[in-house]
Order: C-alpha cells, then sequence, then structure tokens
C-alpha cells in the first residue's frame, strides 16, 4: 500500500464531485418538493 | 481417530479469534441488542465458515470441486447485488417522508452529513489504499448498511467484509459516536438553540409524487445509482400509492426479514481467517469511525454557516441528524437537546434531516459509482 498522488488528486477531485454534487442533487430535490407543495396543497378541513 | 480430531488438531489461532469475533457480533447483536437482525445472523456465520474443512464453503473433496451453501448464496444475493437491492425495497417501504416534506430545507442537512463519506476517502488514500478501495471505504460514512455493501461489491469486493462489519457496528453505536463529536464543535449555548415547529399537512399527492421526483432526477444525474434509488422509491410508492397496502406491508416484513436473514450469513463468506485478519482490516475499522464522526461534524458546522446568516437560528445539532442511521440519529439529538435544556423539542426537525440522510446517503452512493462509470 504506497501512496500514489495520482490517487490522492482523484481523491480530492472525488470529493469535489461528490460534495457538489449531492448538494445539487438535494437542492433539486427541494426546490422540486416546494413546487409539488405549492401545486398539490393539502386539503385544510 | 485421526479423522476425528483432523478439526481440532488442523485449526489455527486466527481461525478460534475469528470465531470469538463471531462470539462478540452475537452478544453485541443479543445482549446489546446492535444491529441484532444483521449482528446475530454475521456471528454465527463467523463461526461456520472458519472451521476448516468447512462444508459451507466450497471445497475440494477426493477431487472434485464440492460446492458450498454460503459460496451459492453469496454468487446468487451479493455478487449480483440482488440481496441489497431487495432490501431496499423494504427500507424504502419504511421510509415516511412526511417530516421531511413538512420541513423540505432539511433536505440540505442529508447533504452535507456525507461530509464524511468524501473526507475518509482523501484519508483513505494517504493510508495507501487505491481510488476504488478508498471509495470502499468513505461509503462506510453512508451510514446505510446496504448502500455500502452495494458500493463496495461493484468498487472493491475484496474489501466487503471487514467494510459491512464496520458499517453495521457503527451504525449501532451512533449514540456513543455521535454525541462525542457534535460536543466537540458545539457550545452549549448553541446545544440549547430553541426551534419552534409549525406542522404542515403534506397532500396523498405530493406524497406519491415525491419518490417518483427522486428517481427522475437520480435517472438524469446519476443513472449509475437507479438500482439503488429506484428500488428505494419503488419500496416508497408501495407505502404510498395507497392501493397496494399488501405489498407494502410485505416489503416491510416479509420481504425484508428473509433477505436479512440470507444478508447476514452470507456476507460471513468475507469474514474467513485468512481474509479478514489482516492490518488492512483494523485500518478500516478505524476509518468508518472517521467517516461517521466527520458525518456529524459536517452536518453541525453546515448549520452554523447557515446561522451565519439567518435570523430564526437553527440548533445546529440539527445538521448532524443528517445521516441514514435511522431513527437513531434523530432520537440522540433529541436525547441531546433535552438534556440541555429540558423544554427543547427538536424532535421534528431532526427527523426530517435524518429522512434527508436516508435519500442523501443513497445518492451519495451513486455518486461513488458515478465517479468511476
Amino acid at each position: 500500500m504506497l501512496l500514489a498522488t495520482s490517487d490522492l488528486a482523484l481523491a480530492g477531485e472525488l470529493m469535489i464531485f461528490g460534495m457538489v454534487g449531492i448538494f445539487l442533487v438535494l437542492f433539486l430535490l427541494y426546490i422540486i418538493s416546494q413546487i409539488l407543495i405549492k401545486i398539490f396543497p393539502a386539503n385544510k378541513k | 481417530m485421526e479423522t476425528l480430531l483432523q478439526g481440532i488438531t488442523s485449526i489455527t489461532w486466527q481461525q478460534v479469534v475469528m470465531m470469538l469475533i463471531g462470539c462478540l457480533l452475537m452478544y453485541l447483536g443479543i445482549k446489546k441488542e446492535y444491529e441484532p437482525t444483521l449482528l446475530v445472523p454475521m456471528g454465527l456465520g463467523a463461526i461456520l465458515v472458519n472451521f476448516p474443512g468447512t462444508g459451507v464453503l466450497t471445497q475440494m473433496v477426493n477431487g472434485h470441486q464440492s460446492e458450498g451453501v454460503l459460496d451459492i448464496l453469496f454468487n446468487a444475493g451479493i455478487t449480483t447485488e440482488l440481496f441489497p437491492l431487495l432490501i431496499f425495497i423494504g427500507i424504502g417501504a419504511m421510509i415516511d417522508f412526511g417530516p421531511l416534506l413538512q420541513n423540505p430545507f432539511m433536505l440540505m442537512f442529508g447533504a452535507a452529513a456525507q461530509f464524511g463519506i468524501f473526507f475518509t476517502v482523501v484519508v483513505a488514500v494517504l493510508f495507501g489504499f487505491d481510488i476504488k478501495e478508498a471509495a470502499s471505504i468513505g461509503i462506510i460514512g453512508a451510514a446505510d448498511g446496504p448502500t455500502s455493501i452495494f458500493v463496495s461489491g461493484q468498487l472493491a469486493a475484496n474489501l466487503l467484509g471487514p467494510i459491512t462489519v464496520a458499517a453495521y457496528s457503527y451504525m449501532a453505536l451512533v449514540p456513543i459516536i455521535q454525541p462525542a463529536a457534535i460536543k466537540a464543535v458545539t457550545t452549549k449555548k448553541e446545544r440549547q438553540i430553541r426551534m419552534t415547529y409549525k406542522a404542515e399537512d403534506v397532500s396523498k399527492t405530493v406524497r406519491i409524487v415525491f419518490p417518483i421526483a427522486i428517481t427522475v432526477v437520480a435517472g438524469f444525474i446519476a443513472p449509475i445509482s437507479l438500482p439503488l434509488v429506484g428500488f428505494l422509491m419503488f419500496g416508497n410508492l408501495l407505502r404510498e400509492c395507497g392501493v397496494l397496502d399488501r405489498l407494502s406491508s410485505s416489503a416491510q416484513n416479509e420481504l425484508v426479514n428473509i433477505v436479512s436473514i440470507l444478508l447476514g450469513l452470507t456476507i460471513s463468506v468475507k469474514l474467513v481467517a485468512s481474509q479478514f485478519l489482516n492490518v488492512q482490516t483494523l485500518m478500516i475499522i478505524a476509518f468508518g469511525l472517521v467517516a461517521f464522526v466527520m458525518d456529524s461534524i459536517g452536518g453541525v458546522l453546515f448549520a452554523k454557516l447557515l446561522n451565519l446568516f439567518r435570523k430564526k437560528k437553527i440548533n445546529p445539532m440539527i445538521g448532524a441528524a443528517g445521516i441514514s442511521a435511522f431513527p437513531m440519529s434523530s432520537r440522540v439529538i433529541q436525547r441531546m437537546a433535552t438534556d440541555e435544556d429540558p423544554q427543547n423539542f427538536v424532535l421534528m426537525y431532526a427527523v426530517g434531516a435524518n429522512v434527508s440522510g436516508q435519500i442523501a446517503s443513497v445518492v451519495a452512493g451513486g455518486l461513488l459509482l458515478s465517479f468511476f462509470s
């Protein structure tokens, strides 16, 4: 198990890809859920 | 007589150690009730696979290869990724997105609390693991057993045993790990922040469309994650559609129970002494802890960052609830809030973040896989 600098660069790239990706996807889901809640509001009895 | 004693005379100390580890797993499952559905079968499995010449693994008998039942199950259920995916249907059927849809902003905490996954990838690479092995180790931080099995099965099948043991063990240890991690990065005053809760009803249509929307988004952004996301959301659709209650009940009970029995036993194929007892395993167990701690810290720091810009402050402990270990993490957060201020009730926010963590962990798994595809 020797440290490969190319793997370290890939790990850094993966970290950026992963964190940006996950925030992007969940922000998209946040927007979608807000839109859904606006379009289909709960019946208030 | 020699044949009868062959088992005892040919056993190695490493195999004895693995049997003791099996006993420890069963003790944790039975006595401490830590993830018993997985730890008990895995514990007995660890004993079964470590007898010299055990019949549960494939052996050469009189010059012929005799297939072991656990190897057959492993090839059928783990190599094909079938077992974790079937479990996902059941988990999906158990998830109630209601608390999350009442406060959709909690989705962001699910994202922040996946930080430990990617942080651990870097740490594992620094310690000499190759990038795919490091990614498999990082996914322990998803705090989600089936996702860990699914991802590591594809990226580093050789590490499946220690990764699964670490993932399930740390999930069971969330009540011990999270308070320590949270206290390290928050002040007492921050932990006492009160949040008023306004319950909003969510319509049935939103509940039905939401899992479909998640599937569509995942399909466009990380199509390789669709087995994970799609099966999870299929289970949730069974629950929410209102016309498949019988199937939803089967998914939550019979399906999950049967597959859990098989999954736990089958994973033990990777608990053979020659593959498990090495420095790598110890490192993986240590990195798993790093992943869990950094998940909690990532979530808390994100909440603190938001508080710099918000008038209505968020209790930063909510951020730590954005992991997938449901409902354990939200319970831990509420208990910590009550310890600091007996009148503080943050449970519903914590549950929302915790449910978000269930979505975020599979998305994170999918992103890891798509990075390498």
